[in-house]
């Protein structure tokens, strides 16, 4: 791979937008910012573990009577808004830090229909199958790397979505769009501090099932355990907080990388802790949210000990096979207007 | 009577031009009983000629020539019907479909044979390499202190290693994401989604999936378990969407062995009616009438 094609770079010596995508100065466009673009002399600009996301650019020249096809790639907000006209949607939106599992989860599901039906369930389309192999590329040899990886969501991507209509088997007469969205990390975080910044997470509100990703990685680690339960307490509080979680919201916490937890060296301590934690969530948000379930994911376990997708499978089933939400107070429904999108929220409502 | 145009697709080596040279040589050399014969003529058919001349001789059909024909039409007929078709091949080397998947455009007479109410004749290899993951690599590899190496067969890409006879070291490299890199499976089933989409309109249509190279299987299974095994992407595809193909899977042996071994080249080229070398393989059994896909394209049912 040509590491430093695919490299953000600065000469501010303090600025590590190689890593985040951020200019430190804020510069928004990027290319605003004086420094950006150049290398700083003598400095090694260290390429990021999993290289950021580009489109790839077609330059070939095309024929003038050449028809153009869909990219296949993540759709837009717009491209949901298209697909609403035609068939009803359940929105997944997957919430956690940066390298808390949010694409490798996506990813593992492209990868396990390709090789065969996953949860009682068969593939039927998908209108982003080159979005999920990006993010599935470099699990496979292809890929050149030594252990498998996922290409890391760039916070200039902004909010995209994966499609997957599925069939439910044996006879494949159910069908469902499923749709799950995918932002950077560092968006979610910084919006938990900021009740303006997660007015603007758009699929926060609009989705059938938020779920709130625990970085198992982080929570095996002694030094990084209570920042990772403090991330998903404080995302929980804020959405709670800004009425973006009410009595008809579906929650579910998913610890991702168990494989490492179930290896470490203090594990019954461990997960004593865990439990503590679900616990405490559990009576705090009963009363505010529609449903809190706690749930333990391993999507690519290295060791290959847990098998691809582990835990993955009762995930989607679940997410698939609901049909409505809990609601336990009536909510009044707000005068339909606005796109197919914002009409979303009456379908989540109504249980379409 | 209507005639029907029912397209070949597929992308580049999943063997159409192998089948149209040894289609070409059967319908008219009439060396064995077959239902359909050759209607009619339609412009030069010298590269024909020389498609099948190449298939006779044994040696690989090539390809070169005919990139530069627009399309080739072959215009044939039941006998017992007198029903008439004309089989369109609109990209003999496949590499219009490859830049479907990598460009995202396809040429106009491409949409307008698509968009007719013929069917589809789509064309994948037997002998697709297995896409590894590295997990998968790993659990063959063993330990890194282990000298052992493993025996792999995986995608040009993936670096200079040697997959045949002795094992080797692996060797890997860091490559970028490109379409080109899909696997073969997804990239077929894109080029059957893109059928859906605008500016295709969905319709019910009959679909014949020819699994080329059939010959390299052994043990041979049945070409539906052989899909469902190796394509299960394409597979599950197909199943769900029995509202839009009506899908017939056969496996073909168009060369009848590898040509590349003497002692399976000899034995081709002593065989007194070369019509004999093809193979067929449906549920029903096995024959050497590879027209029988295209009869069956041709059916009511």
């Amino acid at each position: 791979m040509n590491q430093t094609s695919n490299v953000l770079k600065c000469s501010k010596a303090d600025c590590d937008i190689a890593t985040t995508g951020i200019c430190s100065d804020g510069h928004i466009p990027l290319e605003a910012c004086p420094f950006f673009g150049k290398y700083l002399d003598n400095k090694v600009i260290e390429v990021p573990k999993a290289p950021l996301l580009r489109p790839t650019i077609i330059n070939k020249p095309v024929s003038s009577d050449a028809i153009k096809l869909p990219t296949g790639e993540a759709l837009q907000l717009d491209d949901i808004d298209k697909m609403l006209l035609a068939h009803p949607l359940k929105l997944i939106a997957i919430v956690g830090d940066r390298d808390s599992g949010k694409s490798t989860l996506i990813g593992t599901l492209y990868d396990k229909f390709s090789q065969g039906n996953f949860g009682d369930l068969a593939f039927t389309s998908s209108r982003t199958l080159v979005g999920f192999d990006r993010l599935s590329f470099y699990s496979r040899v292809d890929g050149g790397l030594d252990t498998p990886d996922t290409i890391r969501t760039s916070i200039t991507e902004g909010l995209k979505f994966f499609h997957f209509e599925l069939a439910a088997c044996p006879d494949y007469k159910n069908k469902t769009h499923l749709v799950i969205s995918d932002r950077a990390g560092e968006v979610y975080k910084e919006a938990r501090s900021n009740s303006e910044e997660v007015q603007k997470l758009i699929e926060l509100q609009k989705c059938l099932v938020l779920v709130i990703l625990l970085d198992g990685e982080r929570v095996a680690s002694l030094e990084n355990r209570a920042n990772a339960f403090a991330a998903v307490r404080q995302t929980l509080r804020i959405l709670a907080d800004s009425n973006i979680l009410n009595h008809s919201s579906v929650v579910q916490i998913v610890t991702t990388k168990y494989d490492l937890i179930s290896r470490c060296s203090d594990e019954a301590e461990l997960m004593a802790l865990i439990s503590q934690f679900k616990t405490r969530l559990t009576a705090d948000y009963k009363e505010k949210i529609g449903e809190l379930t706690f749930w333990n994911i391993a999507a690519r376990d290295p060791s290959g000990d847990m098998s691809l997708g582990h835990g993955l499978e009762q995930l989607l089933v679940d997410w698939i096979r609901r049909k409505k939400v809990q609601v336990v107070k009536p909510i009044p429904i707000p005068l339909v207007s606005g796109s197919e999108f914002d009409m979303l929220i009456n379908r989540v409502r109504l249980g379409e | 009577m209507d005639t029907v145009n029912h397209a070949f697709v597929g992308l580049p080596k999943s063997g159409k031009t192998t089948f149209l040279a040894a289609l070409w040589h059967l319908i008219e050399s009439r060396e064995i009983e077959t239902k359909l014969i050759l209607d009619k003529l339609e412009g030069d058919q010298s590269h024909l000629t020389a498609l099948a001349e190449s298939w006779r001789g044994a040696v690989q059909v090539p390809r070169t020539s005919l990139a530069k024909e627009a399309t080739v039409r072959i215009h044939i007929k039941e006998v017992a019907t007198s029903k008439k078709s004309v089989l369109t091949f609109p990209d003999l080397d496949g590499e219009a479909f490859e830049s479907q998947i990598e460009q995202r455009y396809c040429k106009k007479d491409y949409f307008e044979t698509i968009e007719g109410n013929g069917g589809i004749f789509l064309f994948v290899t037997a002998n697709t390499p297995y896409e590894l993951s590295v997990l998968e690599l790993n659990e063959l590899a063993g330990p890194d202190d282990e000298q052992e190496t493993v025996e792999v067969n995986s995608a040009a890409s993936y670096g200079e290693f040697v997959h045949e006879g002795e094992v080797q070291s692996v060797v890997k490299k860091n490559v970028d994401w490109t379409h080109k890199l899909m696997p073969y499976q997804v990239k077929v089933v894109e080029l059957l989604q893109f059928l859906h989409q605008s500016p295709f309109k969905p319709a019910k249509r009959k679909m014949a999936i020819m699994i080329s190279a059939w010959d390299v299987l052994n043990p041979k299974p049945k070409p539906e378990e052989w899909l469902a095994t190796k394509m299960p992407m394409l597979d599950q595809f197909l199943k769900t969407n029995a509202s839009l193909f009506d899908v017939k899977i056969y496996g073909i042996s168009a060369l009848g062995g590898d040509i590349t071994d003497m002692d399976t080249k000899k034995k081709l080229l002593t065989m007194s009616t070369p019509s004999e070398r093809l193979s067929c393989v449906e549920a029903l059994g096995e024959s050497s009438d590879i027209t029988n896909p295209i009869l069956w394209m041709m059916s009511e049912s």
